[in-house]
């Protein structure tokens, strides 16, 4: 019969982690494993429910750093001031699931899943996030783009989990956005795209652009032949859309349920140009 | 197994569980609130949805011991000890907004989570909005807005 283990703090949580390791299964909002475990996909020894951990939970921001634990709720992170001061997160977490699972599924708990369909981790890629990764041997930091490191992997050893995830958010002058695509409403992303971009004063040229994508491939992806073809060029509408036709070259998208792979193609275009665009309409739109 | 105690609709309770074993049969089988809806095993429909400390969360999708030491609410604690209807059963009355009826105890919680949680602007798509996570396979949708709709104008 499996045990329940419910640890208060992060050393105990460590702890019970080291000594069961692969047996065991962290257990953060349940709403994925609760899935895997009813398909029969997962049956652990030990279950080690982290979401009463105080050190886990809660956003902190600092003049440069924006910190959110790990076991820190979708609809946490949607009422705090974060969501609205990076509205790419803010318009990602508005298009994850619905309510009730946005109540209890947490950042934490979905990173860890790493299924590349996740809405928040585009935004997460374009603010270039760190996951802090802890075991009873401490702390070690990872990027985000090198944390998911294949479909549905992640880079963490038997005795490590998720502790949070950190980035800059300081920088005002960035704005941002997330345009998704689904068959229904609260669905899974067909396609995903987060956009966060600086211009000039005078609006007129990108001085720096993060374009991320999900559901496009084994794991979400910066689009870095977009970002390239735009840093430096005018914010117009035209330049915006030759670049966003780029998009194809950084995705290998699957035929599936959702979609056949040139569909998906043509979706993250249309995405790429749409998120740009309401990025650019954010900075007070082009002159 | 675990042992869990928790506030169900009122009282009281405590039984042991299979961790793995979801909130919702722990629901129904054991306690017998066969108001608690079950269908599509997949957290997609949301007739299964209950409160967990007042907020709405899909039974189905959290595990047993998560209730431990928590209070729960189903539709059938919603009106409290009196005989009455809560006001949002008697909108969904009032409106015809219940057709077979299978997804309305999950829609009424979700629309009472909602309704309780601060600030809302009562508009139609925010309701839409707001209760995407319960499907109505009747289709009856625009009765359940305008259900949900009337109670959001006459409270506010
Ligand atoms: C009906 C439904 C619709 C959904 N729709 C969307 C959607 O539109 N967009 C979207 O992005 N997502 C969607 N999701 C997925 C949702 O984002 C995830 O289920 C949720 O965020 C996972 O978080 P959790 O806390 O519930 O994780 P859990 O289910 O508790 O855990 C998930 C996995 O990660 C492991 N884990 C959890 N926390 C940690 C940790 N800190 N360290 C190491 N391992 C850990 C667990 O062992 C488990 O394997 C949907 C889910 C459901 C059920």
């Amino acid at each position: 019969m499996t045990e329940y283990l419910k640890p208060v703090d992060r050393e105990s949580a460590r702890r019970y982690l080291d000594e069961h390791r692969d047996s065991a299964k962290i257990v953060a909002g349940g709403q994925s494993l609760s899935l895997l475990l009813r398909q029969g996909l997962l049956d652990p020894d030990v279950m080690i429910d982290i979401s009463d951990v105080d050190e886990f939970s809660g956003i902190e921001t600092g003049p440069d750093r924006v910190s959110i634990g790990a076991v820190t709720t979708y609809e946490q992170l949607e009422s705090h001031p974060v969501s609205s001061t990076v509205e790419t997160l803010g318009d990602s977490v508005d298009v994850i699931a619905d309510r009730q699972v946005r109540t209890a599924g947490t950042i934490g708990g979905a990173i860890s899943h790493a299924d590349p369909s996740l809405d928040i981790v585009p935004p997460l890629l374009c603010l270039d996030a760190t996951v802090r990764i802890g075991s009873v041997d401490g702390e070690r930091t990872v990027p985000l783009e090198e944390f998911h490191d294949g479909y549905m992997a992640a880079d963490l050893a038997q005795n490590e989990l998720v502790e949070g995830i950190t980035f800059d958010g300081s920088a005002s002058d960035w704005e941002s956005n997330y345009a998704k695509h689904s068959r229904v409403s609260g669905g899974w992303a067909t396609v995903g795209i987060a956009s966060r971009v600086r211009t000039t004063d005078d609006r007129d040229a990108f001085t720096d652009v993060r374009i991320a994508a999900a559901a496009v491939g084994d794991t979400a992806v910066r689009l870095s032949s977009v970002e390239d073809a735009l840093i430096g060029e005018p914010t117009d509408r035209e330049t915006v859309a030759d670049a966003a036709s780029n998009a194809t070259a950084d995705i290998d998208p699957l035929d599936d349920l959702s979609g056949s792979a040139e569909y998906k193609k043509h979706l993250a275009r249309t995405l790429v140009e749409r998120s740009i665009n309401r990025t650019v309409d954010r900075t007070g739109g082009v002159r | 197994m675990t042992e869990i105690s928790f506030e169900l609709d009122g009282e009281q309770v405590t039984t042991n569980v299979d961790p793995k074993t979801p909130l919702r049969e722990v629901l129904r089988d054991e306690f017998g609130k066969k108001g608690v809806k079950s269908s599509c095993d997949s957290g997609r429909c949301g007739v299964c949805t209950v409160h967990l400390d007042g907020d709405a969360v899909k039974s189905c999708l959290v595990l047993a011991p998560k209730a431990d030491g928590r209070t729960v609410t189903t539709i059938e604690g919603l009106a409290g000890e009196t005989d009455d209807l809560h006001d949002v059963q008697q909108a969904f009355l009032d409106k015809f907004a219940t057709q077979c009826g299978y997804c309305i105890p999950g829609m009424i919680m979700t629309a009472v989570d909602y309704l309780e949680d601060g600030e809302y602007s009562g508009e139609r798509a925010e309701i839409e909005s707001a209760l995407k996570g319960n499907v109505c396979r009747c289709t009856g949708y625009e009765k359940i807005v305008d259900a949900v709709e009337e109670v959001a104008n006459s409270r506010s």
